[in-house]
C-alpha cells in the first residue's frame, strides 16, 4: 500500500474515533490501537503513541465546543485529575511487578458488568438528592443546558469517585488503556452527574492525562509522524461532528452506544488478559 | 465568571488546534508530495527500527527549513502545550477565586505535565 493510500484510510478510521471519542468521553485508543496493529501490523509502540496523539486531539476539539456550551465541569475535572494523574504515575512505577494479565481480566469484567448499570439509569427519573459536603464545600454541584433552559444537579459521594479516579489512573497507568472508560463510569455511577456532564466532563480531563504520558512516548521517538497528520487532523474534525451528535441524540441511545464501547473494551481486555496479551 | 473562564478556556485551545492544524497541514502536504505514492516502509512494521526526533531544539530548526516531520511534530507539540497550558490557567483562575484546594490540584497537575515533557 502506498503511503498515500494509507493516510486517507487512517484519516477516515480517525474521523469515526473521534466522533466516538466526542460522544463516549472515550479516547480513541480501544478502537485506534487495535486496527494499527491488526490491520496495518503497525508496530504497537507506534500504534500506543499514536493513541495518545487521537486522545490529546478528541479533548482539544471536543473540549473547546463543550466549554461554550456549559457543559463540562471545570471544578468536578480538575479535582478528579489528581487522583487519575497519581495513580497514573503509580501505575508506571508498579508496571515491572504486577501481572498485567489478571488485572485485565477482572477490569474487562468490571467493564461489562459496569455496561449492565450504564444502561439500568434512568436521570429523568432520579429525584434530586442532597449533595456530599465536600460537594458544597468546592463548588461541585452545577447546572447544564436543557431544551428551554438549565437543570441543576447535586454531586454525590466525592471520597469514593476521587478513589475510584486515584484506582482507575492506577490501572490505565498499569495497562495503558481504559482511562477515558473508568473516567466516565465514576462521574455517573458514583457521583451521579448527567449524562452528558460525565462524558464532555471525562473529554475535558482525558486530554491532561494523555499529555501526562506523551512526553515519555516524544522522548522515546515513538510519535511517528507519519502516524500523526492523519490521526490529528481526523481525529479533530471527527471530535467537532461529534459534538454535533451528541447534542442531537437522546441521552438513552448516547448510554446504548457507550455500553457497547465499554462492553467490546471488557471483551478485548479479558481476551487479552486469557491469551497472554498483555 | 464561570462562563468567563470556560470561553477564555475554549479560546485558547482553539488557538492550539489552529496552529496546530495548519504546521501539521503543511507539513503533510509537503511530505506527501515528496513520498506520497512511496510503499509504506517496513520501519513500521514489528519491531521498533526507526526513531524520530526525540529532542525540541532540532523540531524548531527543522520547521524553519519547512522539513515535512518537523513541521508534523511542532503542530502536535503545540496541540500538547495548549493542554498543559490550560491546566496553569486554571490553577491562576482558583488562586484569584481564593479556591486554594482547586488551585493546588491545578499546579500539582501543571508540575507533572511540566516534569513529563522535560
Amino acid at each position: 500500500m502506498s503511503i498515500l493510500g494509507f493516510s486517507g484510510l487512517l484519516l477516515l478510521l480517525s474521523y469515526f474515533a473521534g466522533i466516538l471519542g466526542a460522544i463516549t468521553g472515550v479516547g480513541g485508543g480501544a478502537v485506534l490501537i487495535p486496527v494499527l496493529v491488526l490491520l496495518f501490523h503497525i508496530n504497537i509502540y507506534y500504534a500506543m503513541g499514536a493513541s495518545l496523539i487521537s486522545v490529546i486531539a478528541t479533548s482539544s476539539g471536543t473540549t473547546s465546543v463543550y466549554l461554550r456550551h456549559g457543559l463540562t465541569n471545570l471544578r468536578i475535572g480538575m479535582l478528579l485529575e489528581v487522583g487519575a494523574v497519581s495513580g497514573a504515575l503509580l501505575g508506571a512505577l508498579l508496571v515491572k511487578y504486577i501481572p498485567g494479565s489478571i488485572i485485565a481480566i477482572i477490569l474487562g469484567s468490571v467493564l461489562l458488568i459496569s455496561a449492565y448499570f450504564v444502561l439500568q439509569r434512568h436521570e429523568d427519573g432520579e429525584t434530586p438528592a442532597v449533595s456530599h459536603p465536600w460537594a458544597t464545600a468546592l463548588k461541585l454541584n452545577g447546572e447544564f443546558p436543557v431544551p428551554g433552559g438549565t437543570k441543576a444537579y447535586q454531586v454525590q459521594r466525592v471520597p469514593l469517585a476521587l478513589s475510584l479516579m486515584s484506582l482507575a489512573g492506577l490501572l490505565s497507568g498499569l495497562l495503558g488503556i481504559g482511562a477515558g472508560v473508568l473516567k466516565v463510569l465514576a462521574m455517573d455511577q458514583t457521583m451521579r452527574l448527567p449524562y452528558r456532564v460525565s462524558t464532555t466532563t471525562s473529554n475535558f480531563m482525558i486530554g491532561i492525562t494523555a499529555a501526562a504520558s506523551v512526553g515519555i512516548y516524544f522522548a522515546r521517538g515513538y510519535i511517528d509522524p507519519v502516524l500523526v497528520f492523519p490521526v490529528l487532523l481526523g481525529v479533530l474534525l471527527g471530535s467537532f461532528t461529534g459534538t454535533l451528535v451528541l447534542a442531537r441524540l437522546h441521552v438513552r441511545v448516547l448510554r446504548i452506544i457507550f455500553s457497547v464501547v465499554i462492553c467490546l473494551l471488557g471483551m478485548e481486555l479479558i481476551y487479552k488478559g486469557l491469551t497472554g496479551g498483555l | 465568571m464561570q462562563k468567563k473562564i470556560n470561553l477564555g478556556l475554549s479560546w485558547l485551545l482553539l488557538l492550539g488546534i489552529f496552529l496546530a492544524v495548519i504546521l501539521v497541514l503543511s507539513g503533510a502536504i509537503l511530505y506527501l508530495l515528496q513520498h506520497g505514492s512511496n510503499p509504506l516502509s517496513d520501519q513500521h512494521l514489528s519491531t521498533v527500527s526507526l526513531t524520530y526526533y526525540t529532542t525540541y531544539s532540532p523540531i524548531f530548526q527543522g520547521a524553519l527549513h519547512f522539513e515535512p516531520f518537523a513541521l508534523i511534530l511542532l503542530g502536535f507539540l503545540i496541540l500538547v502545550f495548549s493542554q498543559i497550558l490550560r491546566v496553569l490557567v486554571l490553577g491562576c483562575y482558583f488562586l484569584q477565586g481564593a479556591e486554594y484546594w482547586l488551585a493546588l490540584s491545578s499546579f500539582f497537575i501543571f508540575i507533572v505535565l511540566m516534569y513529563s515533557m522535560f
